[in-house]
C-alpha cells in the first residue's frame, strides 16, 4: 500500500487512517455517481460518470494496488484476510441481486405501484449488478485502506 | 501516531517485544532491519507497535539479526525495563555479597 498519492503534481499524505477513510468515501461517491449516471439514461451524464468510475478505479489501484501483488508476510496475511471479508459480504449482494431481479418479471408489487416506481423497480437489479461489479473490483482494497492503522510516511 | 515502544503494551498482536529498544540502542533504522529480514519497513513499525505478531520464521530472523535469543526480544509477558533488569541484577548481586 502506498502512503502517498500524487495527484496533479500534489502529494496527498495517506499514511493517517483518517485520510485513507476520506479517500475511500470519495471513491465510493464516484461509484455512486457512476450508477446514477447509468440509471439516468442521459448519454452525457452516463459518459461522464463512466470516466469518473475509471478514474476512481485507477486512483484506488494507485494507492492500494490491485490486491494481487507480492508482499511480505504481514501484507499477504492482511490481503488474504480482506479478500475473505470482502467476498463474504459480496455473497449477501448476490442474494440481494436475486431478490431484486424478481421485480423484472410479473409480480404483485409492480402491478400495485405507480408507473415511475415500477420503472425504478425494473432498473433496481441493474443498479445492484453495477454496485456488485464495483464492489467486487474494489471492496478488498477499500477494506484494507479503511482498517489499516496509521502508517509511517515512506522514507 | 501511536507509541512505538511495545515492551510495556502488547497492542493488537498480544505479544510484547523489544525491537524498538534494541534498534535505538544499536542505531539501526527500520529500513535497515526490514531489508535484512526481508520485509517492508512498515511491517517493522507494525511489529514495534504490537499491531502485528510475527511468524516464527520472522521472529527467529530478527533474533538472529540482533544476536539474541528469541525470548529476549519477544514475550507474552510484559518486559521489565532494561535499566531495572541490569541494575536490579547488580544490586541483588551486591546485596548477596554483603550478606556473605
Amino acid at each position: 500500500m502506498n502512503t502517498q498519492l500524487i495527484l496533479l503534481g500534489k502529494r496527498i499524505n495517506l499514511a493517517p487512517r483518517t485520510h485513507r477513510r476520506f479517500f475511500v468515501v470519495l471513491i465510493y461517491a464516484g461509484f455512486a455517481v457512476w450508477i446514477m449516471g447509468f440509471l439516468s439514461g442521459s448519454r452525457y451524464f452516463g459518459l461522464f460518470s463512466g470516466i469518473l468510475c475509471v478514474v476512481c478505479l485507477l486512483a484506488l489501484a494507485a494507492v492500494a494496488g490491485t490486491g494481487y501483488e507480492d508482499g511480505d508476510e504481514r501484507e499477504v496475511h492482511r490481503r488474504d484476510h480482506v479478500f475473505f471479508v470482502a467476498h463474504k459480504q459480496l455473497s449477501w449482494m448476490l442474494i440481494l441481486l436475486l431478490f431484486t431481479s424478481w421485480f423484472r418479471g410479473p409480480n404483485p408489487i409492480s402491478a400495485a405501484v405507480s408507473a415511475p416506481v415500477r420503472a425504478l423497480l425494473e432498473q433496481l437489479p441493474f443498479a445492484v449488478l453495477f454496485a456488485l461489479v464495483a464492489l467486487y473490483a474494489t471492496l478488498p482494497q477499500a477494506i484494507l485502506l479503511w482498517t489499516e492503522p496509521d502508517m509511517e510516511v515512506a522514507p | 501516531m501511536s507509541d512505538n515502544r511495545n515492551d510495556s503494551s502488547p497492542g493488537e498482536s498480544g505479544l510484547f517485544n523489544r525491537i524498538a529498544v534494541l534498534r535505538a540502542e544499536r542505531g539501526i533504522s527500520r529500513q535497515d532491519l526490514a531489508d535484512t529480514v526481508g520485509v517492508n519497513y512498515q511491517t517493522i513499525g507494525f511489529l514495534e507497535r504490537g499491531d502485528y505478531g510475527p511468524s516464527l520464521k520472522l521472529a527467529f530472523q530478527i533474533a538472529a539479526y540482533f544476536g539474541l535469543p528469541v525470548e529476549a526480544i519477544f514475550s507474552t509477558q510484559p518486559f521489565k525495563p532494561l535499566s531495572e533488569q541490569v541494575y536490579g541484577a547488580k544490586r541483588s548481586e551486591s546485596e548477596t555479597e554483603k550478606s556473605r
